[in-house]
């Protein structure tokens, strides 16, 4: 049998150094490594090439990332508009039954988002609408990589995030970002690292019985250095002390495995949610944390499955929201949701079809909330779609001026805030 | 590549690896009759596979009884064959296209429509392209996954109509937002049956109204869809890209893969020759280093240590799902990504364990585990499937652990889950 033992009785010194000494696998690697064809380029401005402190330390990023492409207008619903209802016979949410959002041009919260409601009246949760990347794509994969790339140049690499972290801070520390649920492409830069935890339930090592596991682990880390001069396998060595690194630091956070669930569950956001709390309270210096669950792909039978995800959302939220008020931290962390597009204005039925513009949710103490910034304009649809307003980038120039920046540089150009943070 | 490389590099790229004493045997042989074996196993007498889901009672399926049982169960039984099919290759490529045509037990929820659409896979597998993207167009799993089941005569979803021209037979940038349209329109009226799993077409709800489809005008059903994408310039060197990116590696080159889609479109996508000219360019010396996605990675390492799936009970597919690649569960419906993906913190680490558990239930006897004992690195990577060694840093680091007293359990685990056998 094997006895559950934490991995390793490795200092942070010794995996610390070996993280030093792979930075340099990256640069040759990402053309091997990575999928897609094609030759590498910068991101839209190239970073910056020495690192700089970043100007807020203590602050948070969270991205919560509704994959499928969320349909917003049945998330933010604009119950005061009678198109909406024209082209949402089966599907639309009734006036009397949305959570009124009081002081906005007729918007109301689908009622799955109650919990939110307290937030939007302390004016601690806001929204954009009609949020998009002008000319994004209606496929789900490249809609996806255009907003994680925040370029429509599908040969860019790197990530919006990832940029950041390759130009503020040190790159090589993996646990200045995390991605939970599954990786984020939004996260990959030149040098940066990061931490991916698919299912927290399952982030832990067993050793088995009769061995040394710090002799093992040992030999694990050993297994990093020196470089194979073959790029595929130096990444794969790369990939050691980041790891070992993370399972000793962030274990804590995590919930012991239960061994009864199924193999196909999910991450829930709700149970993803509260991971991310309980990592900002192990204090790892951890600034970016991306949160991703899928399902919002709503072809069909969306009238029960849409408000099942938003529930999870809401939930996952005010829990959030929560655990970071009791750590005090309550000005500290930004939470934005990202999608990768919007949906078709008209049902097709029983569901809706991909579309473009959709809506974000923006929450936290440095939220200029209680407000719906931009409009869903049913009058001027675009192939049938709710036109994009509002540039994606907007909401990450929001983001970034969050971290401290350097956004205008990291976004190449200077994108309107629509005054989203309060100054 | 000697023919002993050759073989092992087969095993990693288009199989489940090799169990104790196989590569010695393949190598007498020779690669040449490897490869015609892998690829005509009823030409040369090896014996038929047996259906991984026989002894499930898929019958007796009730959503509100034995569902989450035999869901896991008809997981486990294909993960299960893949430790002793006597035809690597084609339960590869069944494998392969699961990756490519994606259905997921999530969505779908009935294990009889997934094992349904895994039998159609398997028997299509390295046939013909054309019978296998009809087959996969009206397949149950297939319509429910992608919302077929729900598109009629005006209320026509598009989901299906979509991925098939992105994701399964032409790529983006290939067809036009209107083919879209025009293509779920002509596939209205399909209609599945949640009680029996069936798929029948149902003509008062098919909008029969002629489409113009990449370019072609006239139509209007099943058959008019699936020879228009065929007939398309694009299909053969998507498929081939597809393919060739799985086999030799994501850095294949583009004049190879062109000249492998003009054969596969001269063929008629006929699938066997392509795989064929795939291989053959492989051990060759055409492909790259890949990263091992944890499917393989977890069989070929169970085999190479003499354990199998009831040695490992759960942990097999407890370990899988938080590597991120569980068998009917890929992410989405662009499957698994591949790559980078399975280097991240989490893979590496359920590795790590797995790698554990593995070594910890091999017997004494077993070749991989003697030699790990032993503290032979040579013969131990052999052994694992590796015949040319494994790289200074690995053989340095478990030097240093038999040196310090290792049974060889630990030996075993670091090895089979050092850089060396997580790519290949």
């Amino acid at each position: 049998m094997l006895s559950r033992r934490k991995f390793l009785g490795l200092t942070g010194g010794a995996a610390a150094v070996a993280v030093g000494g792979t930075a340099a696998w990256r640069a040759g690697v990402d053309d091997r490594v990575h999928d897609a064809g094609g030759p590498t380029t910068t991101a839209p401005s190239t970073s910056t090439s020495t690192s700089s402190a970043p100007a807020h330390p203590g602050r948070v990023l969270v991205v919560v990332q509704l994959g499928g492409g969320n349909d917003g207008l049945n998330t933010l619903v604009p119950a005061g508009d009678g198109r909406y209802y024209d082209s949402r016979p089966n599907l639309g949410i009734a006036e009397g039954d949305v959570v009124a959002l009081p002081g906005t041009s007729g918007y109301g919260f689908n009622p799955a988002l109650g919990a939110l409601a307290p937030y939007w009246a302390q004016g601690r949760v806001g929204a954009i609408e009609s949020v998009g990347f002008p000319g994004q794509s209606r496929s789900h994969f490249q809609a996806s990589d255009t907003w994680w790339n925040a370029s429509l140049d599908n040969t860019v690499r790197t990530g919006w995030l990832g940029r950041w972290l390759d130009a503020v801070g040190d790159p090589t520390d993996p646990l200045r970002a995390i991605a939970l649920g599954s990786g984020s492409p939004a996260l990959v830069g030149e040098k940066a690292q990061s931490t991916v935890v698919l299912d927290p339930t399952g982030f832990a090592l067993s050793t088995p019985s009769g061995v040394d596991a710090d002799g093992l682990s040992r030999a694990f880390l050993a297994t990093s250095a020196p470089l194979s001069s073959d790029p595929v396998i130096a990444a794969a060595q790369g990939a050691v002390p980041g790891t070992i690194d993370a399972v000793a630091k962030l274990t804590p956070s995590l919930t012991d495995p239960p061994t009864e669930n199924g193999p196909i569950e999910e991450g829930k956001l709700t149970t993803l949610l509260g991971v991310a709390g309980r990592v900002l309270g192990l204090g790892l210096g951890t600034q970016i944390i991306v949160v991703s669950v899928s399902g919002f792909d709503t072809h069909a039978n969306e009238a029960a499955a849409h408000p099942a995800l938003l529930t999870d959302l809401a939930t996952g939220l005010d829990g959030f929201l929560r655990a970071v008020d009791a750590q005090g931290r309550t000005d500290d962390v930004l939470v934005m949701t990202t999608s990768e597009f919007g949906r078709r204005v008209v049902e097709n039925g029983s569901g809706t079809d991909h579309g473009k513009a959709s809506m974000a949710l923006l929450a936290g103490g440095g939220v200029a909330g209680g407000q719906v910034v931009g409009q869903a304009d049913l009058g001027a649809l675009d192939e049938g779609d709710l036109a994009i307003g509002i540039d994606t980038r907007s909401m990450y120039a929001v983001a970034l001026d969050w971290l401290g920046g350097p956004t205008d540089d990291l976004l190449g150009a200077t994108y309107d805030r629509y005054g989203l943070l309060k100054t | 590549m000697d023919d002993r490389s050759a073989i092992a590099w087969l095993a990693r790229r288009v199989g489940f690896g090799l169990g104790p004493g196989e590569l010695d045997t393949l190598a007498a042989v020779g690669v040449s009759t490897v490869l015609d074996h892998l690829l005509d196993p009823d030409g040369h007498g090896v014996a038929a596979a047996p259906d991984p889901w026989r002894s499930l009672d898929l019958a007796g399926y009730d959503p509100q009884d034995n569902a989450g049982l035999l869901r896991r169960a008809s997981v486990e039984a294909w993960l299960a064959a893949m430790f002793v099919t006597p035809r690597p290759l084609e339960e590869w490529m069944r494998w392969f296209w699961h990756g490519h045509f994606v259905s997921t037990l999530a969505t779908v929820k009935d294990p009889r429509l997934m094992v349904a659409q895994l039998r159609t896979l398997g028997a299509e597998a390295m046939g013909d392209f054309r019978t296998l993207l009809r087959a996969v167009t009206i397949d149950p799993a297939m319509l429910v996954y992608l919302d077929g089941t729900d598109s009629r005569i005006g209320e026509v979803n598009e989901n299906y109509g979509r991925e098939v021209l992105e994701l399964f037979a032409l790529g983006v940038g290939n067809y036009a937002e209107d083919d879209v349209r025009a293509g779920a329109t002509a596939l209205t009226g399909w209609h599945v049956d949640r009680r029996d799993g069936t798929a029948s077409f149902q003509p008062r709800f098919h909008d029969d109204s002629p489409q113009t489809y990449l370019g072609r005008s006239g139509v209007h059903d099943l058959d008019s869809v699936v020879d228009a994408i065929v007939a398309h310039e694009s299909c053969a060197p998507f498929i081939t890209a597809e393919l060739s990116r799985a086999i030799l590696g994501p850095e294949v080159d583009d004049g190879l893969v062109e000249d492998l889609a003009k054969g596969f479109a001269d063929s008629g996508l006929q699938i066997r020759p392509l795989v064929r000219s795939i291989l053959e360019a492989g051990i060759g010396g055409a492909g790259s280093t890949m990263v091992m996605a944890p499917v393989t990675w977890a069989v070929a390492s169970g085999r190479a240590a003499g354990v199998g799936p009831d040695d490992l009970g759960r942990s097999l597919l407890v370990s899988l799902r938080n590597a991120g690649q569980v068998p009917m569960a890929a992410p989405n419906v662009g499957g698994w990504p591949g790559g980078r993906a399975w280097l991240t913190s989490s893979t590496t680490l359920t590795r790590v364990d797995l790698a554990g558990r593995i070594a910890s239930k091999a017997a004494d006897d077993n070749p991989a585990r003697q030699a790990a004992a032993s503290g032979d690195l040579a013969a131990l990577a052999d052994r694992l499937g590796r015949p040319s060694g494994f790289i200074p840093a690995t053989a340095d680091a478990l030097s240093a652990l038999h040196a310090g007293g290792d049974t060889g359990v630990g030996v075993l685990a670091a090895a089979l889950s050092s850089p060396d056998l997580v790519t290949g």
